[in-house]
């Protein structure tokens, strides 16, 4: 469905009408703040980054959380689970039976990172952003380089708030 | 100071450095030092990277990062100047000199003609100071063309080159050797004529036959980068033929000499466990014991830890860790499966469960040892993974490894 779909908009609408409604009739409930609507055009618009004051509520609201969440895996082509603890070192690669996920440090600037994924199925359908969720509960999204062939490369600041979190294996991967 | 420009349509662009990168990443054009690969960075992978790149016949090394002084964003008139840049990279005696240089170079080093130099000639006029009196040495070169040329731009001789060999010859740098793989290798070739003896002239020249042909090179490159799988495929094509059949066998022979010993490296475990769930969070409270193969005590097992050491720094360890919480190879595939963390002296793997291991959970840990890392599709793994030590399909998996050079372990541990 088109991001500008008026029946689609109109659905949304709804629900954040619904959802306002129930939260305002159960008293003792906490008001959620980040509007499904909201929610589904981080998820669904490219161009579109969260406020700062919605990023920083979304971090504390597991039901927000639970909502975007939902959004992402159901339309995601493929994902990555986050990795058992590891005892030390930093994550430079995640691995699943479709796509390898690759951070390597620049040997002419190691303060930049290259990010590459590469698909396993050269039939796959390429994705075009990635989605982490960190362990904190924030969510980051990077629009990606158009594919060459099975891979695609970013170059990223290793202070990148997507290089931080995938570098951390409780992050969990999503790619749309 | 020795200085290459790219000549554009918007004033001459500065090639402000090169740089070597890991080859498992693609070679970059970015934007002044800035963590910003510029779109035409595909073009520049290819003109660097083998078989298509010519970068790489030059360096024998496979990636690079390019920065510029001002956007790229189309054609491949950049090459010419891309091309001395990188040549002058390798030899620092180079005098002082300014080049602005177009032109889009073959496979076979020659310069063909790009689009609109009379345009790229007008930016540089109006870009560069009006004379040249006192500044160091500069020239522009581009591709030699049917429309007549300017002699000069602002003082400075303008050039039509053919080939890269002119240009290089015009800028004052040595003309550097094609080298392919094959001549890479071609100094330990004739290392080992030199040792030969009348005994061994027969294998030495099937050695060398082999080498000329470059399957050595090519499967060499592939183990290199860790693309075992292609490296299988590749011997199993080759052996197809009667003749290959000889330089595989040898390069097996290879594989088989440099293969590490099964005692050349170790595995071992931590299991820790606390008396309930509220302990498992609590380092204080959890015990650590030596792993074994089993465990039927009343404990929550919060964390399993394993090892694999070696203290041979030239052995590349790998593997991973499955957990199969109703037993080994039930189910759809382990529940998790994880690479472990890369130490010094080895690899650590560490798992935390969100489902502990209840009766009959079970995890196997698989490592792999060998001359070097594995990349890629490795699809050994689900067999390692899931079949029972000794099994057929065990056994298969393990010895399409042993026949690449590689020692399969594998440590089983279950709750009783």
């Amino acid at each position: 469905m088109p991001t500008d779909d008026p029946i689609r908009n109109l659905a949304l609408a709804a629900i954040d009408a619904d959802r306002q409604i129930k939260t305002f009739l159960q008293p003792g409930v906490k008001r959620e703040n980040i509007a499904i609507s909201t929610l589904f055009r981080f998820a669904n618009d490219p161009g579109y980054e969260l406020p700062a004051d919605l990023a920083q509520h979304l971090e504390n609201d597991p039901i927000a959380q639970a909502n975007l969440m939902r959004i992402i895996s159901n339309a995601a082509l493929e994902h990555i689970p986050m990795l058992a603890a590891a005892a030390s070192d930093t994550v430079t690669r995640r691995e699943t039976d479709k796509t390898v996920l690759i951070l390597t440090p620049s040997r002419a600037d190691p303060a930049q990172i290259y990010l590459t994924i590469e698909m396993k199925d050269p039939e796959a359908a390429r994705p075009s952003q990635i989605f982490v969720s960190a362990a904190e509960g924030q969510w980051h999204k990077l629009q990606l380089a158009p594919f060459v062939g099975v891979r695609t490369q970013t170059i990223l600041e290793s202070e990148h708030e997507v290089i931080v979190a995938l570098s951390h294996p409780e992050a969990v991967v999503y790619f749309r | 100071m020795f200085a290459v420009h790219i000549l554009t349509t918007d004033g001459p662009v500065a090639i402000q450095r090169i740089s070597e990168e890991d080859p498992v990443v693609s070679s970059v054009i970015c934007l002044d030092g800035r963590a910003q690969a510029l779109p035409i960075s595909p073009a520049y992978d290819a003109f660097v990277r083998n078989p298509v790149g010519v970068i790489e016949k030059m360096t024998g090394h496979a990636a690079y990062r390019m920065d510029v002084s001002s956007r790229i964003d189309e054609g491949r008139s950049w090459q010419l100047a891309a091309y001395i840049a990188h040549v002058a990279a390798r030899q620092p005696d180079a005098g002082p000199m300014q080049i602005y240089a177009s032109g889009e170079i073959d496979s076979d080093l020659r310069v063909r003609s790009v689009e609109y130099v009379d345009l790229k000639l007008a930016a540089l006029a109006q870009a560069l100071p009006k004379s040249q009196a006192n500044q160091q040495p500069a020239i522009i070169l581009v591709p030699a063309q049917d429309a007549p040329l300017p002699e000069h731009i602002n003082g400075i001789p303008v050039y039509a080159v053919s080939t890269v060999e002119q240009a290089l010859a015009l800028v004052g740098l040595n003309t550097p050797e094609q080298i392919d793989a094959t001549e890479k290798l071609s100094p330990g070739a004739r290392f080992m004529q030199m040792k030969s003896r009348a005994t061994v002239v027969l294998i030495l020249l099937s050695v060398l036959i082999f080498w000329v042909g470059g399957d050595l090179a090519r499967w060499s490159a592939l183990m290199e980068q860790g693309r075992i799988l292609d490296l299988e495929e590749a011997l199993i094509a080759a052996d197809q033929s009667a003749f290959k059949r000889f330089h595989t066998g040898l390069y097996r022979q290879w594989l088989a000499f440099n293969k590490p010993g099964i005692d050349s490296f170790h595995v071992d475990g931590d299991l820790i466990v606390a008396r309930d769930e509220a302990a498992c969070s609590d380092p204080a409270k959890r015990q650590t014991s030596v792993l074994g193969t089993e465990y039927n005590g009343p404990n929550v097992i919060c964390a399993v830890e394993m090892r694999a050491v070696t203290e041979d720094s030239k052995m590349s360890i790998v593997g991973r860790m499955g957990y199969w919480p109703t037993g080994l190879g039930q189910g759809p595939r382990a529940d998790r499966v994880m690479r472990g963390s890369k130490e010094a002296s080895g690899r650590t793997w560490s798992l935390t469960f969100r489902n502990r291991p209840q009766k009959g959970a079970a995890l196997r840990l698989v490592v792999i040892a060998g001359g070097g890392e594995i990349h890629g599709a490795q699809p050994w793994y689900q067999a390692l993974l899931s079949s029972p030590l000794g099994s057929l399909s065990f056994n298969t998996a393990a010895r399409r490894l042993d026949a690449l050079g590689f020692v399969v372990k594998a440590y089983d541990w279950h709750r009783e």
